[in-house]
């Protein structure tokens, strides 16, 4: 008997929160499937369980979602397994197969299956290969996981140290961050005492250019990095060495001193109160809404100042992750005259606080604006007149209006979807202070109507035009 | 003419508030054993609700003018003042009725992004923001059952699939036998009256996401009972379905998968209406927000001084003026890439439309990889066609010019 209630417990709610494709993981138990199944039974119950995921599909929380993910990879596998998933023999199979497999999957599924195949299944080779496909997909899929779940705050780290056979002897390091202040921190670095010979220590923010286990000369070493300099001390066992270093991220790497030669160990990588990343200013309204990519470690907050765009930052902000998400990013109430951001991480280390290396960024002085309003002057016995009134910001110069005129439904989005009624200018505005142009109320025929009347405006500096409300803009 | 009052769960017709059933506590008195709960056939089969539940029952028919608040359960005796709907017989709130509660229908082909904006939407009607601009507490009521989770938990899965996780969402399942449950926000609003004294008044909003595979047959599209008890529609279009923008823009294949014509889409939902009492001979009669999704695509294109960017919402309620000039962009835009046939469409068939300019993520997503941007979350416009709809139903007022 199909016991859902114990699925639901051991399956699909280990599997929450999985997207994209399933991750490797027991077949039969996913397929709740007892190996002692007769032919018959084992048909029941596939049926059973695929009608099972069908409903629960349709379940509008995290079920819904993997009984989808397992339902796609039932037919990846039917695909590929074909009839041989009605064969008891074949699930018996699995279940021989599934430890030594899944602890393969992160290394190379592909090559070990065979192995395993060749020792338990020689009469099935043919199953096998379906096998030995399924599982390869499915570790395809588990190299490619941390592409497909979104990883918002990933940092920009070096790339690691090209792959190298592990050495037993291999001098491994320990990092940890003890105090900090302002953009400096302290570290120790630790190795077993047993290691009697020298050790060097080098970090930079670089990847390392060299593998491990490799031997290389003292000048090899000083291309890469700074070294850190102290005198190691003895403690628990292990030899450790304290450093100052800049926040961020960091790799450091411990060389051997062996002769005239050093033996290159393993690299550790440490990031401490890592850079804001990507960060980006877009102007709403007047103000603007400042926005990064949080790094992934444990930052406590943003410290956000900003100021005109030659001048020191005049405000600060402490910007948490909950009031940017909350705030949808940060907002600054008026930047129409150019704003200068200057953004840094800040993360406890050790009960002081590390600030991250700053990233800035600048938005220019918003264009002038000019705002236009549209009214009909009656005159008695003559025709009647448009008057336009403009008025700027700050001071323009030379600035022409062309007053289109347009039928239809919609306003003309630029001046060459209308008809030009009337050039205005070169016109000089003061900021602030309206100037009010007179030209002929346009004539348009009731069958065009409704149109429209909207000035566009064009001037040596940017500009930016403000249409007055739409009802004034429209001739009925 | 729709009906007033119609539950929010079912989309089931209620005349008044005294027709609300009961719903028994289960409590057992000196003379009679507590009621058990059972599976309700009603309710199963009007809202897929299939976990055992106390009865419910009708009021008794009283003479008196004043309905009771408090009955006693004809089976056990127990007092009960749980209100619940006469048809699916799910617990309402106990406010429910006394003021208009809207029933809105998020309608929209494929991929369009629907639940991406219910789930965004309701975020932002839920934060502080809202709260202080309206005076208004939002908060999404209903029960679940195991297995399927009350939209509340479904709510709450969504917003942290989408501002915790990054992940976006695949097409949304198509309903079972036409019917999926909705989602009801509380909107309760604190104003102050002719007198100037302060009242509460509570409404509810219902919304309603169809699938969009929902859509894509005639029969399944004439079973939406809930396209014909909606008090509203939002219709959401996709802007990269249009060829003309399309063309604009350099999208990855991912984010323009070939679909049905917004147009026939269009259409079909037409066809629909038509059949119910949202069709008065000539025009479909319900108001429709039809909102442009994804519209940060085109944020680089229009330049921060266009009005669409620069212009924004006075606070305090519907902006007439900001929502005219949206409009009045927004037709322009669709007229230039090649949308006339639908607004054709809107234009002969619906008496009371208006576009609308949206952004739920507020940054372009990756397509690829269906991730939002790592930037995080920053919706945009996404309240304006919301806000339309409820002063059109009276329950948010116009901003004063």
């Amino acid at each position: 008997m199909f016991d859902t209630a114990r699925y639901d417990r051991e399956v699909l709610r280990p599997l929450r929160g999985t997207h994209g494709q399933l991750p490797p993981g027991d077949l039969l138990a996913r397929y709740s499937i007892d190996p002692d199944m007769d032919a018959a039974e084992l048909t029941d119950h596939l049926r059973e369980i695929r009608a099972f995921w069908a409903r629960r599909a349709q379940a509008p929380d995290f079920r819904g979602e993997v009984c989808k993910l397992l339902i796609h990879t039932d037919q990846a596998l039917r695909r590929t397994a074909g009839a041989a998933m009605d064969d008891p023999a074949w699930w018996r199979e699995q279940a021989q197969l599934y430890p030594a497999t899944r602890t393969y999957l992160a290394d190379d599924p592909l090559d070990r299956s065979v192995d395993v195949a060749a020792t338990s299944t020689d009469l099935h080779d043919w199953r096998a290969q379906a096998r030995r496909q399924f599982w390869a997909a499915l570790a395809t899929v588990d190299r490619h996981l941390p592409l497909v779940v979104a990883a918002p705050v990933a940092p920009p780290r070096p790339a690691p140290a090209a792959p190298a056979p592990l050495s037993k002897s291999s001098l491994t390091l320990r990092v940890r961050p003890t105090v900090a202040e302002n953009d400096l921190c302290r570290v120790e670095l630790s190795w077993p005492a047993e290691v009697t010979a020298k050790v060097l220590v080098r970090s930079s923010t670089d990847p390392s250019p060299f593998v491990e286990g490799e031997e290389i000369s003292p000048a090899q070493a000083q291309q890469w990095g700074a070294e850190l300099t102290g005198t190691p001390v003895q403690r628990d066992g292990r030899l450790v060495l304290t450093a100052t270093v800049p926040t961020g991220y960091r790799l450091y790497l411990p060389f051997e001193v062996s002769g005239a030669h050093l033996r290159v160990g393993r690299p550790a990588g440490l990031g401490i109160a890592v850079p804001l990343q990507r960060l980006r200013i877009e102007r709403d309204g007047a103000g603007a809404r400042v926005s990064w990519v949080w790094p992934s470690d444990s930052t406590l907050f943003a410290e956000v100042a900003w100021g005109g765009l030659d001048a020191e930052p005049a405000e600060h902000a402490e910007v948490t992750r909950e009031r940017y998400t909350t705030g949808n990013g940060f907002a600054i109430p008026d930047v129409r005259s150019g704003v200068r951001v200057s953004i840094r991480a800040v993360a406890d280390v050790g009960g002081s606080r590390a600030y991250s290396p700053a990233t800035v960024a600048g938005l220019e002085p918003a264009p002038a604006s000019i705002a236009y309003d549209l009214r009909r002057r009656w005159r008695l016995g003559g025709p009647s007149e448009l008057l336009v009134t403009l008025r700027s910001d700050r001071d323009c110069n030379a600035v022409q209006v062309y007053v289109v005129v347009s039928a239809g439904e919609f306003l003309p989005l630029d001046r060459t979807a209308g008809r030009l009624h009337a050039r205005l200018g070169p016109l000089r505005l003061s900021g602030d202070v309206p100037l009010v142009v007179a030209c002929p109320w346009p004539d348009v025929p009731k069958q065009e109507r409704p149109s429209w009347i909207r000035c566009f405006v064009q001037a040596p500096s940017t500009v930016s035009a403000v249409d007055p409300p739409i009802d004034r803009m429209r001739i009925i | 003419m729709t009906a007033k009052l119609a539950c929010p769960f079912c989309y089931n017709p209620i005349r008044r508030r005294g027709d609300l059933w009961f719903l028994c506590r289960g409590r057992a008195t000196a003379r009679k054993a507590a009621c058990r709960p059972s599976v309700d056939e009603a309710r199963r089969r009007l809202t897929g609700f299939a976990e055992p539940t106390l009865p419910a029952f009708p009021p008794a028919v009283e003479p008196s003018l004043m309905p009771k608040n408090k009955v006693h359960c004809p089976r056990c005796g127990g007092e009960t003042a749980i209100r619940a709907c006469p048809h699916c017989h799910t617990r309402l709130p106990q406010e429910f009725g006394v003021s208009a509660s809207p029933m809105l229908v998020m309608v929209g082909a494929r991929g369009t992004g629907k639940t991406v904006y219910l789930t965004v939407l309701s975020r932002e009607l839920e934060s502080a923001k809202i709260g202080h601009e309206f005076n208004a507490t939002v908060q999404p009521i209903g029960e679940g059952q195991d297995g399927f989770g009350s939209q509340s938990q479904w709510l709450r899965q969504n917003i942290r699939r989408v501002y915790d996780e990054f992940q976006l969402f695949p097409a949304t399942a198509q309903a079972v036998d036409g019917r999926k449950e909705p989602l009801v926000l509380e909107w309760r609003v604190e104003h102050a009256n002719r007198l100037g004294l302060r009242r509460s008044r509570t409404n509810y909003l219902s919304f309603y996401d169809t699938a969009g595979e929902d859509l894509a047959g005639d029969i399944e599209t004439q079973g939406l009972h809930y396209l014909r008890a909606a008090n509203f529609l939002i219709l959401l279009l996709d802007p990269f379905q249009l060829r003309g923008a399309r063309d604009e823009l350099r999208l990855p294949a991912a984010a323009t998968p070939r679909h049905e014509p917004t147009k026939d889409v269009l259409a079909r939902i037409t066809e629909a209406l038509k059949l119910s009492d949202h069709w008065n001979g000539r025009k479909i009669t319900v108001p429709v927000a039809v909102a442009f999704t994804k519209m940060d695509a085109f944020y680089d294109l229009l330049g921060e001084s266009h009005p669409l960017r620069r212009e924004r919402r006075r606070p305090g309620g519907y902006d007439e003026s900001t929502g005219q000039t949206v409009h009045q962009q927004m037709g322009a835009l669709l007229k230039a890439w090649g949308g006339d046939d639908i607004n054709s469409h809107l234009r002969t068939y619906y008496r009371d439309y208006q576009y609308f300019f949206v952004s739920a993520l507020g940054a372009e997503p990756n397509y690829d990889n269906a991730t939002v941007n790592p930037i995080g979350v920053h919706p945009d416009r996404v309240e304006e066609p919301l806000l339309w709809l409820m002063h059109r139903g009276g329950l948010v007022p116009k901003v004063a010019p």
